[in-house]
Formats: structure tokens, sequence, C-alpha cells
């Protein structure tokens, strides 16, 4: 039934296409994100729903879509750099079997990186792309969020719509991404034009905030935790009541102790005593192996090269008899562990020119989206002011997503490409806008001499601004 | 049960959302990005609300 379902909404999307080919380009994000066809269990695995809406989404674009204004820019060529290399390496991986079933969609993962900034040519496109992206993250998060304030909670414990613990559906990652998302579901409850900002849009704004707050307490995602504690220090940079925000979020976290079950006491106090836990004291263990790895492979090892890692390391193992508890360290001997890290998936993998360009790739993003918040921070002008806190909003998503990539081999998830896609699309469209004022200030100049200097409104032509 | 909930949610959102998109007429032809001058038509004062500034610069008459 799921699947009819499921079928039913796909079609009515393609249908809905016919109209306006942008979007299937929706479609894909939707399929990429949620993937139905993982969900349901009958008809819809038969159908390449995500083939099928990649190629009506491209194909859309290429024959139907008009393309003024399209441009190609650097972090883009980044990507594609990035594509070319993995190529590369996959080709010389050391373990060519399950370095090409990760190829199999990283490359459709970074080609859409490529391919989806092309399409977001207006402030309609970026804001619909983003309500796709966070509806279909939403969709996950209310469940998730829902199981666990009626107790379904634990690690490892909560059961997701998909339950391989692969990509969005890994309980630390859909954390990481949910809680990275948040500023945008803000930023929705004062510019939304889709869903026009008012009491409806900013309670569903609050249950999806809420919801993705608890999602690091359903699953006891470690990372999940420090997530929010670098969404809270980023946020007190624009709060207008920085000491307010500190009481109200110390309040609602002493509030919130008292419901918290003991298991995620004891897995929190891990993040301060690694030691104390094997996924912990591997990724020590597994950081030094990459480093002394990458030492004689700088080029990296291809996809999966940490499958050829072996270490021993002690882990301490408590033993409780009545009222003594005994700790005993044991010797410990792992194979193959994973590199719980982005930086170091990307060292291992790609060595240090893939790391360069994924830390560029990101680099660059922040400092972009820095760059329209300072310049457009003051514009009061109609169509102006939507600006600004999106490239904020974007900014924080991607230091939120850096900061839970530091602790799970997230690099290629597909969700955060996408935001690096709205990234390079707002700051295009910001940076033609502003060349086109440029452009028009130089002309006004030539027949009514200087005048504007220091003007920080802009003029208010353009379709940006008439938007 | 609960997942039910959650996906009827989400889709029903996202039908209102695409159908909104849908009807925006500005995905039809796509509104392209502002344009270079020499791809703009050629304007020679600021565009002001009303395009009076526009008539009167054009005119030679100070606004």
């Amino acid at each position: 039934m799921i699947d009819l379902v499921f079928l039913a909404f796909i079609a009515f999307v393609l249908m809905l296409g016919l109209r306006r080919p942008f979007i299937w380009v929706l479609l894909y994000v939707y399929i990429d994100i949620l993937a139905p066809q993982r969900i349901g269990y009958g008809i819809i695995q038969s159908f390449q729903v995500s083939l099928i809406a990649f190629a009506a989404a491209f194909g859309g674009w290429l024959l139907l879509d008009d393309k003024r204004g399209v441009k190609f820019s650097v972090r883009q060529g980044l990507i594609l750099a990035l594509l070319i290399y993995c190529w590369w390496t996959t080709g010389n991986a050391d373990f060519a079997e399950s370095a090409v079933t990760k190829w199999e969609w990283v490359w459709k993962a970074l080609l859409f990186g490529i391919f989806m900034p092309l399409t977001l040519t207006t402030r309609l496109r970026l804001e619909s792309l983003a309500m796709v992206m966070i509806l279909s993250v939403g969709a996950i998060v209310i469940s998730t969020g829902m199981k666990t304030v009626l107790g379904g909670g634990g690690y490892e414990q909560l059961k997701f719509f998909v339950k391989d613990n692969s990509g969005i559906y890994e309980s630390s990652t859909l954390a990481t991404v949910a809680i990275s998302l948040i500023p945008l579901v803000v930023w929705f409850t004062q510019h939304g034009t889709i869903f026009k900002p008012d009491w409806r849009v900013k309670l569903f704004a609050a249950g999806l905030i809420f919801s993705s707050l608890l999602i690091p307490i359903g699953t006891e995602a470690r990372t999940g935790l420090l997530c929010i504690g670098a969404l809270g220090i980023l946020l007190l940079r624009d709060v207008k009541r920085r000491m307010t925000f500190l009481a109200a979020g110390a309040l609602l976290g002493m509030a919130a102790l008292p419901f918290l079950p003991q298991s995620y006491y004891d897995r929190m106090a891990t993040i301060a005593e690694p030691g104390g836990d094997e996924s912990a004291s591997t990724r020590v263990a597994v950081w030094e192996w990459t480093i002394d790895y990458v030492s004689q492979n700088p080029l990296g090892g291809g996809f999966d090269a940490y499958r050829g890692n072996s270490f021993t390391y002690e882990m301490p193992v408590k033993d409780t008899v009545g009222n003594t508890t005994s700790v005993e360290y044991r010797e410990v001997v792992d194979e193959g562990r994973a590199y719980h890290s982005a930086i170091f998936e990307m060292l291992g993998e790609q060595g240090w020119p893939g790391l360069s360009m994924w830390l560029l790739l990101h680099g660059l993003g922040v400092w972009h989206m820095e760059k329209i918040r300072s310049r457009w921070r003051g514009r009061t002008e109609e169509g102006q002011t939507w600006q600004a806190p999106m490239a904020q909003a974007l900014q924080i998503a991607s230091l939120v997503y850096i900061v839970g990539a530091l602790f799970q081999g997230i690099a290629f998830q597909p969700v955060v490409l996408m935001i690096v896609g709205l990234q390079i699309a707002l700051y295009n469209q910001c940076r033609a806008h502003d060349s086109l004022a440029q452009d028009e200030e130089r002309g006004s100049h030539k027949h009514r001499g200087p005048s504007r200097k220091g003007n920080r409104q802009g003029p208010s032509a353009g379709p940006i601004a008439a938007q | 049960m609960i997942d039910y909930i959650a996906l009827t949610l989400a889709h029903g959102l996202l039908v209102i959302g695409l159908f909104r998109i849908a009807r925006n007429k500005e995905l039809d032809p796509a509104v392209p990005l502002p344009q270079r001058r020499h791809n703009a038509p050629k304007r020679h004062a600021p565009v002001s609300n009303d395009g009076q500034l526009d008539a009167q610069a054009e005119a030679g008459e100070a606004p």
C-alpha cells in the first residue's frame, strides 16, 4: 500500500514537472534524501525511481529550461576536480571491489552537487529546493522525534523508515543533518514565500526544531550533542540578547535532564572519557593509523582503504559485583575499522590532494556566506532583506556539519552537497545582482556625476530585488 | 503508526508546496539572473518605484 502512495506522489510530481521542468530537480532531491524506494518493500523497488528523477531533472534542464544567467563557479570546478580525482583513486584503490561500491553513489552525489546550482537561478528556486530538503529530512525527523517522546529511544534501538543504518538513516548522520538545517527552518519562519510565515508555519517550524533537538537524545548520538553545542555557540553571534539566550538554553537543558534515561548519561560521559568505549577508543587508533598510512601513500588508497587497518589497544572493562566495581584493562585487536571522521576519511581515501579540495570546498563556502552576510546585512529595500539571513543559515549549516563530520565519515553526504549547492547558487545570485548594481551605478555616474558613494541600499533594479 | 503520521504530514506539505511552486509563473520561463549591462536593457538612471525618475532623466529634467 505504501508503495502505491509513494508511486502516486512521484507520478504527481512528474506530472507537475511537465509544466515546470525545474520541479523534476526537486523530485530528485526528495528521492535522494528520503529514499522511498528503500522504505517500500514491494512494487516500488522494481522501479529505478532515482534514475528516472535524475534523467528527468537533467533532461528537463538541458532541453526545456531557461539557461540565461547560468554560471559555472569556482566551487563547482572544485567538485568536478574532486569527482575526477575520486574516479582516478577508485581505479587505483587498495580494495577495488568495495571502492567501486562506494564510487557508485559518490559520483552521483558529486555530479548532482555540480548540476544543482545551474538550475537555481532565482530566489523561488532556492527556496523551493530548501523547502523540499527540509520536508524530506523533516519526515524522518518528525517520526524520530515522536518515537523519542513516546519512549522508543535508545542507542541503536530507534527504528527509522529504513533500517540498514546507512546514509541519512544512520543516527549520528541524521542528528548532524537535522541540527545543521535548523537555521534554514528558522529562515522560513521569517522570509518564506511559498508558505507565508504565519502562525501555522511558525508552529510547524517549532515542532520540527524540537524534533531535531530530540534526535541526539532519542538515538543517543554523541555527535548530535556536539552539533547542538556548536549551533548554540554559532547562534550567539547574531542573537540580540545573548545573556537571555544563554540563560534560556541552560534552563531548557536543566529542565530536560530529569527526563533523560541513565543510558543517555552513560553514553554521553564517553565524550570526555573516550577510553571507556570501544567506538570512541578505536577512533583515535584509526586516526593514528590513517596518518601513518598517508605518510606512505600521500595520494590516498581509494574508497574504503580503511579495510587494511589492524591495531591492538587496551580498553577498560568494568566488572561490578555487588557494591564493588573493578576495572580491568583488556587488549583488543581490531581490524577494518571505519574512519569515524570525514577529515581522516578524505585523507586516507583521497590523500592530501582530496583532503585539500574538500577543505577548500567547505572553507570557501563559509567565506562566501560571510561575504554575503556582511554586504547584504544592512539592506532594507524590498527583495533585499532575505539574502543575508539565508547566507547566515547556510554558513551555520556548513559549520555544524563540519563539527559533526569531525567524528563521522560523512565527507560525501548528499544532503551536505545540496547545502553546498544552495550556497553556490545564492553566492552567484548575489554577485550577479551586485555586478548589475555596479554597472548601473557606473552608467548613472556618467549622466549624473558621483552622488551615491557609501549607499548600501543598492539599486532596486533586477529580478532578484523584484522577487 | 508514527511513521505513517510523519510521512503523511511531510507529504501533505510537499504536495501543497510543490503545487504552489508549479503555479508560480516565474518558473515558466524562469526569470533569469540579473544580466550584465551588455545584455540588460539600457538604463540611464536608477529605477524608481514608479519609473518616474527614469522618465525625468530620459527627458533631461531634474528629478
